[in-house]
């Protein structure tokens, strides 16, 4: 698949797996195709969710989706067939289960090409005008979407052998 | 066939989703009880009632295989397990199988038609079981 990677970095090997899981997955649990846009856009509006998860083994990764308030509230109903509100910690639940999903499949495509892998548990957070630092020695990689849901990203964090990732 | 199902997952919306696609995929009449954790579900299964588990892989407190173990540990009477997790890996469902004493897997996402072909043989095996049990005890009663 081919992927739009307008915010890369280097050092960032198997990285694609995350944007191609992404389509994967959104298929698979909403019925819809993912259109990677040509330019990363700041979705962090009036509400957004965000939830990471980390994969640890021959890659340390924090893997990431984020999906503003409309987008989030799309993608929930059609994931678990009824309306969820955005404000809700079901919501939360929703959208940590896709990215849980997201890391499964990454974890299978890298197992693939022989990179081994273990995922954690998801963290969700739920804000206004939220956006991921990260620092300034990591490599990162995010790619925008378009859907039928609204917009999305999805991101992969590099970390460097113990470094904290934030 | 009705049947006293264990549904262990940390995720709220995901105990929902599977009970909702059980009862889709009319495999059996489910009587649900639901788990946030393996340590939760140690405390809900019951070793008269429970007659089957469903059960998530990654969760707080204790995951999906450690309760599977103490469960096999623990109990004489065999009770039917399905591991449903995003966990696809062949070395992880191996595991899952092998090691611990799951019978079945469902990879995460799934679907009802999914969830139904893969089960549908450890039904039909708790059916011929039920049948057998039902006619042993007729033909005491008789």
């Amino acid at each position: 698949m081919d992927t739009v990677k307008t915010e890369t970095t280097s050092g960032l090997e198997h990285t694609e797996c995350v944007a191609e899981a992404a389509v994967e997955i959104f298929n698979a649990t909403c019925g819809v195709t993912l259109e990677p846009l040509a330019e990363v856009e700041n979705l962090a509006g009036d509400g957004v969710i965000i939830a990471v998860i980390s994969l640890v083994g021959d890659v340390e990764w924090s893997v990431f989706l984020g999906l503003p308030k409309d987008t989030a509230s799309a993608a929930a109903a059609k994931f678990a067939g009824f309306e969820i509100p955005f404000e809700s910690a079901d919501m939360g639940d929703a959208i940590g289960e896709l990215t849980n999903m997201l890391a499964g499949q990454v974890k299978a495509l890298l197992d693939q090409r022989g990179v081994k892998a273990d995922i954690s548990l998801p963290s969700v957070m739920r804000a206004d005008n939220m956006s991921i630092l990260v620092q300034r020695d990591s490599a990162g990689e995010k790619t925008c979407f378009n859907s039928p849901l609204g917009k999305l990203w999805t991101g992969v964090i590099v970390g460097h052998g113990g470094s904290i990732v934030a | 066939m009705q049947i006293n199902a264990l549904v262990v997952d940390d995720s709220g919306i995901m105990r929902k989703m599977v009970m909702r696609t059980l009862a889709e995929s009319r495999l059996a009449q489910f009587i649900f009880t639901e788990a946030e954790d393996g340590l939760d579900a140690l405390k809900k299964f019951d070793p008269k009632k429970t007659e089957m588990a469903f059960v998530d892989w990654n969760m707080p407190n204790m995951n999906g295989i450690d309760f599977v173990r103490k469960i096999r540990a623990n109990m004489k009477r065999h009770v039917p397990i399905v591991m449903i997790t995003t966990e696809g890996t062949m070395a992880k469902v191996e595991e899952a199988l092998d090691e611990a004493g799951v019978d079945s897997y469902i990879v995460k996402p799934f679907t009802a038609e999914v969830v139904r072909k893969k089960l549908e043989p450890l039904f039909a095996k708790l059916s011929q079981k039920s049948k057998k049990s039902k006619g042993f005890f007729s033909k005491l009663a008789g």
